[in-house]
């Protein structure tokens, strides 16, 4: 009798245990699918939108400095507004079959390096958050 | 409708860079600033290695990040006419970079300052030609923005001229750069017209267009050892 007892507990134990083990697989099966829900992305897309529509109608003061320099406009937005760090955009240097004329020229003396302009994608295609810059590539 | 496209078969290119020359010539070259400009790289690993000419100009996008930046903050010095050229006015430029800031080509060149072609010596006669004496797109400003034009002078007599059906055919009407090609890599003309050149190389050749996921559908075609990606 013990015996039979000590066996369906055993199989109880597996049981549970392999119920569990199902559970978490496809939990972390689902993280994989969708590491961000989708509510999420869209909100901070909208986050994004609404800071932009206040720097152009100046309730975020970004100054009128129309140059590059790193106090200017350009700057305050992409790294004192939005938070970018200056690795974000500039990086050491361009491979050898990057096809860019300025390729030899960094932007400016003591710059921490050439930018991809692919980093502006993110943001400046069509649809995005801030003003469109880019056109949609063709199919 | 005129659509003025240029066709760069980089499969011929030898890159001897007599079109970078011409352009500088033509154009008023203000050193430290070429309109255009060769690309070249080596592909390959030895001994099966092979090198790559790459000619760069401004693309004259049909939809310019260059002209919708400028446009965005208010200056407005950047056009695209009828004719699909894109120009910059030096006269309203503020010198803000932000159209170099956004060209995922790198094609528009800051003028700082305006150096002789020989530092140390007096300037050339060619340097010394006075504004008045030059096309307007030829009238370079210190701390302003410059790119090629797909020599707008050149078309721009053509179509005064009453010549357009020449452009791209006659010397004087085509940009400096494809009529010295001595290897034929280099085409101009109108895209809208099935017996140009043009039509009929990207009709026979596949022609791309450089980083088409920009959309900014460049209207400078390439054609490339591996064809069209």
């Amino acid at each position: 009798m013990k015996k039979l007892l000590a066996i369906i507990a055993l199989i109880s134990v597996i049981f549970i245990a392999g119920c569990v083990q199902s559970g978490e697989q496809k939990s972390a099966g689902e993280k994989k699918i969708n590491p961000a829900p989708a509510e999420v992305q869209i909100k901070e897309t909208a986050n994004l939108r609404k800071i932009a529509e206040k720097i152009r109608n100046g309730e975020i003061d970004v100054g009128d400095d129309y140059t590059m320099s790193l106090y200017g406009r350009y700057h305050t937005i992409h790294n004192k507004v939005l938070g970018l760090d200056c690795s974000t955009c500039h990086i050491g240097g361009y491979a050898d079959d990057f096809l860019y004329l300025r390729k030899y020229k960094l932007p400016v003396r003591g710059a921490p390096g050439v930018v991809d302009r692919g980093v502006c994608l993110g943001c400046h295609k069509a649809g995005g958050p801030a003003f469109e810059l880019y056109g949609t590539a063709d199919e | 409708m005129v659509k003025f496209v240029r066709v760069i078969d980089t499969t011929r290119c030898i890159g001897c860079r007599s079109c970078v020359a011409a352009c500088m010539n033509e154009n008023h070259y203000v050193p430290g600033n070429p309109w255009n400009f060769l690309m070249e790289y080596e592909l390959g690993k030895y001994p099966e290695v092979s090198r790559i000419f790459v000619p760069m100009n401004c693309m004259h996008c049909e939809d310019p990040p260059c002209k919708r930046a400028c446009d965005e903050i208010g200056v407005h010095a950047i056009s695209k006419n009828e004719y699909g050229v894109v120009l910059y006015d030096y006269e309203k430029c503020i010198g803000c970079r932000y159209c170099i800031a956004v060209c995922p080509y790198g094609i528009p060149q800051y003028i700082d300052k305006i150096e002789n072609l020989f530092p140390g010596e007096s300037k050339t006669p060619y340097e010394e030609i006075p504004d008045e004496n030059r096309h307007w797109t030829h009238r370079k400003r210190p701390k302003t923005t410059e790119k090629c034009t797909f020599c707008w002078h050149r078309i721009e007599k053509a179509i005064k001229d009453g010549n357009m059906h020449l452009i791209g055919k006659v010397q004087e009407y085509t940009p400096a750069c494809d009529v010295v090609c001595p290897v034929r890599a280099r085409h101009f003309g109108d895209l809208d017209d099935p017996e140009s050149d043009v039509s009929k190389i990207l009709a026979e050749k596949r022609g791309t267009q450089l980083k088409k996921e920009f959309g900014t559908r460049p209207q400078v075609y390439y054609i490339l050892q591996g064809g069209d990606y």
